[in-house]
């Protein structure tokens, strides 16, 4: 599978489906992980669980940055492709 | 005075009495008659269902195995027909006094046609009466003889040959009536995609200025593309059910591009594409165009109308990457058919 990002090719690896009782993590790296255990992801910042239900997770090589703006109040944050 | 036991496969049961199907013994045999002795054995019906909503029956070629648990003998073999349904002759009945102790279960696989070992099973009579051998299966899908029949929606060999996709033990109650129906449901689903970045974020759409003031330009988004890049599909080695030589029915295709927040998007395209459609037949009806200026028309209108559908079910309709692409099972009207399993690995 690939995905695209900001106009960007920040995954390409072969993907496996995993068993309905489990999950999947493929890195950037092709590494590929199963868990029965429930996985944490971030939805806009928000803590969501993904039980064990057969998803596939794909972590891809983008970093997160944070910028912090000193003349206005507030963190800001953002995603860049690497 | 006579008792008779049978040993089948490993399992030791006693006769029975046909009704009740509890031990019976002390038979007295009257000779120049014919003395009949029932065993507690039975003949079931297996469906085999995706785990899909809806869910449809997995035809299609999908392999049944009967496996004894004491032994583990092969006892039966037969390959799904179109309803999903496998026949099954003389499985044991969960009963206590069939020996060995808690052992009156058998082992129920459903994998994946392997042709060569498929094709040369001596299948039963039975099997062969209600279609559910490799050779009907190969037939029905109007494969000639000389090719491999894969099981359809599967790349085929060496890929997605032989893949075991259920194993479990399988009892059947000592009430079940003849040619009862058990349905299982396998593991061929949707598949479930999250895109995060390193450090689990989920990857979303993102607003992108074409020019240095954003003020000054309106900004668009930049979607988040998960795209299953196969290159070999449609598979030349998958089965394809046909009319031989070039009318296809069904085609196993895993090609899938699913954008962020796109939904909606396609879906307006969805309609527009439809009312050009309708605008069509209105001008035909009203014989302002001819017969073949509405079927180009039509034909143009319309298979723009299906792509913006096929990638409308693939995109999501928030801006973040949680993906869902689904399995599509052979049925009435599919034309590209795709089996997401577990242990099945896409490029």
């Amino acid at each position: 599978m690939k995905v695209y990002y900001l106009g960007q090719e920040v995954f390409n690896e072969i993907v496996p489906v995993p068993p309905p009782n489990e999950n999947v993590i493929v890195t950037p790296t092709g590494k590929v992980e199963y868990t029965t255990s429930p996985v944490t992801v971030y939805i806009a910042g928000q803590a969501v669980t993904i039980p064990p239900n057969g998803t596939i997770i794909i972590e891809t090589s983008v970093y997160p940055v944070t910028f912090n703006i000193t003349s206005k109040s507030g963190i800001y944050q953002w995603a860049t492709p690497t | 005075m006579f008792n008779f036991t049978l040993n089948y496969y490993g399992y030791i049961m006693p006769s029975v009495n046909y009704t009740t199907r509890q031990p019976e013994y002390n038979y007295m045999l009257t000779p120049g008659i014919i003395n009949v002795v029932y065993f507690p054995l039975i003949d079931i019906n297996i469906q085999v269902l995706s785990q899909t909503t809806p869910q449809y029956p997995l035809w299609g070629g999908f392999v049944v195995n009967i496996y004894s648990a004491v032994t583990g003998q092969k006892m039966w073999e037969a390959i799904t027909n179109s309803s999903g349904y496998v026949y099954v002759m003389n499985v044991p009945l969960n009963a206590s006094y069939i020996q060995p102790q808690g052992k009156a279960y058998v082992m129920l696989k459903v994998r994946t046609i392997s042709p060569a070992i498929d094709s040369v099973y001596p299948y039963a009579s039975v099997s062969q009466q209600y279609g559910q051998t490799y050779q009907a299966y190969a037939s029905a899908l109007g494969i000639p003889s000389g090719y491999y029949a894969y099981t359809l929606g599967t790349r085929g060999g060496p890929f997605d040959e032989d893949l075991v996709i259920y194993y479990e033990q399988f009892s059947v109650p000592v009430t079940t009536t003849c040619g009862q129906v058990f349905p299982i449901t396998v593991p061929v689903e949707n598949l479930h995609i999250v895109v995060t970045d390193l450090k689990g974020n989920v990857l979303s759409s993102q607003p992108v200025y074409p020019c240095a003031t954003p003020s000054y330009c309106p900004s668009f988004y930049y979607n988040v593309t998960l795209v299953l890049d196969d290159q070999y599909s449609p598979y030349y080695l998958s089965s394809q059910w046909l009319v031989f030589p070039t009318y296809w029915l069904n085609l196993t295709d895993f090609r899938v591009v699913g954008q962020t927040w796109m939904q909606p998007e396609y879906e307006a395209l969805e309609s527009t594409f439809q009312s050009l459609i309708a605008a069509d037949q209105a001008a035909y009806q009203s014989g302002m165009i001819s017969l073949q200026q509405f079927v180009e028309w039509y034909v143009g209108n319309y298979s723009y109308y299906t792509l913006a559908a096929l990638l409308a079910n693939y995109s999501t309709s928030s801006p973040f990457a949680i993906f869902t692409f689904p399995s599509i099972v052979p049925h009435e009207g599919t034309i590209f058919v795709r089996l997401f399993m577990p242990a099945r690995h896409s490029r």
